[in-house]
């Protein structure tokens, strides 16, 4: 005999989603955990105990809720499914969230770029809980959405909170926890957050339309409205992409576009046997539906570092990869390609175009953005790096911490922007010099060498733990924006009288 | 369709979505109840199903929410309903909103935009969903 369809089924199904809902929440409970887990990673978790403590609310009365009407059963009964969806995402985040204990995240590097962040009017009070993930490529592990999706959850289970407004979800590769210089990438991640929060695309509709009609002209009144939401998609997508590179840019200066060099091989357009120096390969000038092409996104990391006055800088860095900047500005706009089979080539091409002139604007909105309450810009940390970049250099050369570094007269404690730089500019330049000292050391061996790397960026990442602890000093003195160590022969007196 | 977890997650944008107007439109059908801001609601829902010009989908009403927000939610909006459905979702909402009509014509127009709602939400589930 057929079963009727009714409350009893509704109670049954309901009872299958609860307990799936206690099965992604049961990692987040304090009392399966053993790992240690920073402020951020906790809040996560107690977010999501509360959503599932509702969710589990809510199903509890759910068939007792059901409509009377027959007719609705079956849209009525749909809902599990939308819920049992959002819970199949958050399954994919809670574990994330659970792997990455202290021991396995690059804690001291997110809370420095933190901190950057938190100079930022808006952003003051922001945090972030990281999350690891099995890609290795840092643009798979977006997880910006899942506030998104939570804060619309809220419109359908009553009673849920809404995602903590300052909390940011990072995610990392888990292979790469102690890789310093990969871990820069991290910066554009944060990008992401900061375009969602500022709501920067109310900013970017209107010019989105202003160059798409300044390339389509007439045509833009005509067109069928499935072509235009596909463009207005593309140039969207792009411009939120290079606004998260410049972000990390300005947050953490032209580490993060060496970084990209390293970790997208683009040194590959490098070739000895053209004139040029360099051939403007498929896979660089290609743009793809989610993606700006490679050698426009460096070119508009160049641009930035130019406005910023960090080039000249880089320029004078020793290395291949500065080579690749150089050669990425050189590249004509007319090479850049949009491939694509969702619409006829012209017409993607004419959207390409309508993106060339929109960059601009994206690039403003960094300027905008990175201004304190009074509307003075603030600083990108070139200055630090300028002042102390060539001291730090001189400890890593001896393999020793950065974190105090002495120039005849005073020890200074150098920011993480200025770590990081001249720890890539070392790794970049002077890896050999360091090398060459050590007893049995062979430059010309991959694994020598990565062995060094991995000491160079220990280094860097214990320098860069040790900043914080070091100007929170009892007597540590700010001289502009760069912090001293205290004079210890007056705090001495001091403490005689 | 792109199963990509950014995408992905985009379908389930516009379930959840979907789901909230069903979730008003079930109770005022069930119980005539019109709760607190289901006029506004569906307004915005008719703002994100209807292109009135060229010049509105840059518009942020059209924006705002995910029937319309991304290029896939609106592939996903048009696959699930052919164009004469399109019209008839606008125009029975917008009769719930108008309020003009007697409460059981009402109510029937609410259950039949609850229907074309559905497909959008069982549509965008579909491609939300992990494929083994």
């Amino acid at each position: 005999m057929a079963l009727i369809l009714g409350v009893e089924t509704l109670q049954r199904d309901a009872a299958g989603l609860f307990s799936f809902v206690d099965s992604v929440c049961k990692p987040c409970y304090e009392e399966a955990r053993s790992a240690q887990y920073l402020e951020p990673s906790k809040d996560f978790f107690s977010y999501v105990r509360e959503l599932g403590d509702c969710t589990k609310a809510y199903l509890n009365r759910f068939a007792a809720d059901a409509p009377s009407d027959k007719r609705l059963y079956y849209y009525y009964r749909q809902k599990l499914e939308t819920i049992r969806s959002v819970w199949v995402e958050l399954h994919r985040f809670v574990k994330s969230a659970v792997d990455a204990d202290t021991l396995s995240i690059p804690y001291t590097l997110v809370e420095a770029l933190t901190k950057r962040l938190n100079l930022l009017p808006g952003f003051r009070k922001t945090r972030f809980a990281i999350l690891q993930f099995d890609e290795l490529n840092y643009l798979q592990v977006r997880v910006s959405e899942l506030k998104q999706t939570a804060d619309r959850l809220k419109s359908v289970i009553p009673d849920v909170n809404p995602f903590p407004e300052d909390l940011g979800l990072i995610g990392i590769p888990y292979s790469q926890p102690a890789s310093i210089y990969l871990n820069c990438l991290i910066s554009h991640e944060i990008g992401h957050f900061v375009f969602q929060r500022s709501e920067l695309k109310k900013k970017l509709l209107p010019e989105i339309e202003k160059n798409l009609a300044k390339i389509l002209g007439a045509k833009l009144k005509t067109l069928p409205a499935d072509d235009l939401d596909w463009s207005k998609d593309r140039l969207e997508s792009w411009a939120e992409e290079i606004f998260c590179d410049l972000f990390a840019i300005w947050l953490i200066g032209p580490c993060y576009a060496l970084t990209y060099i390293e970790l997208f091989g683009l040194t590959t357009i490098l070739d000895p046997s053209e004139t040029s120096g360099f051939k403007v390969t498929a896979g660089s000038k290609t743009f793809i539906r989610s993606h700006p092409a490679d050698l426009f996104r460096l070119k508009q990391h160049v641009r930035l570092l130019q406005r910023l006055e960090w080039w000249g800088e880089i320029e004078r860095i020793n290395s291949h990869f500065v080579d690749v900047l150089r050669n990425a500005i050189a590249v004509s706009e007319n090479k850049l390609e949009f491939p694509t089979r969702e619409k006829d080539s012209g017409y993607a091409h004419e959207t390409l175009r309508a993106f060339l002139g929109l960059a601009p604007f994206v690039a403003s909105l960094i300027a905008d953005l990175t201004k304190d309450s009074e509307g003075k810009e603030i600083d990108c940390g070139l200055a630090e790096y300028k002042k102390l970049g060539g001291l730090i250099e001189k400890y890593l050369r001896r393999a020793v911490v950065p974190s105090s570094v002495f120039d005849g007269k005073h020890h200074w404690y150098p920011n993480a922007v200025a770590i990081l730089n001249a720890s890539m500019k070392f790794y970049l330049e002077s890896l050999e010099k360091l090398m060459n000292d050590i007893e049995g050391q062979n430059t010309s061996l991959a694994g020598h060498r990565s062995r060094w790397i991995q000491r160079l960026e220990s280094l860097t990442g214990k320098a860069i733990e040790d900043h914080q602890l070091l100007i929170d000093e009892t007597g540590a003195v700010k001289v502009g924006s760069t912090f001293k160590r205290a004079d210890l022969r007056s705090l001495k007196s001091a403490d005689h009288e | 369709m792109s199963s990509e977890p950014e995408i992905r997650s985009r379908y389930l944008a516009l379930a959840l979505d979907a789901r909230k107007v069903i979730d008003s439109l079930i109770l005022f059908v069930d119980r005539g109840t019109r709760e607190q801001g289901l006029d506004e609601s569906l307004q915005e829902v008719i703002e994100s199903l209807q292109v009135k010009d060229n010049h509105h989908i840059f518009s942020l009403l059209r924006n705002r929410l995910a029937f319309s927000e991304y290029y896939e939610q609106v592939q996903t909006v048009q696959e699930a309903l052919k164009p004469e459905e399109m019209k008839t979702i606008v125009q029975k909402l917008s009769a719930v909103k108008s309020k003009e009509a007697d409460l059981d014509k009402q109510k029937n127009d609410a259950f039949e935009a609850i229907k074309l709602l559905s497909a959008i939400e069982s549509r965008a589930l579909y491609y939300y969903r992990p494929q083994p």
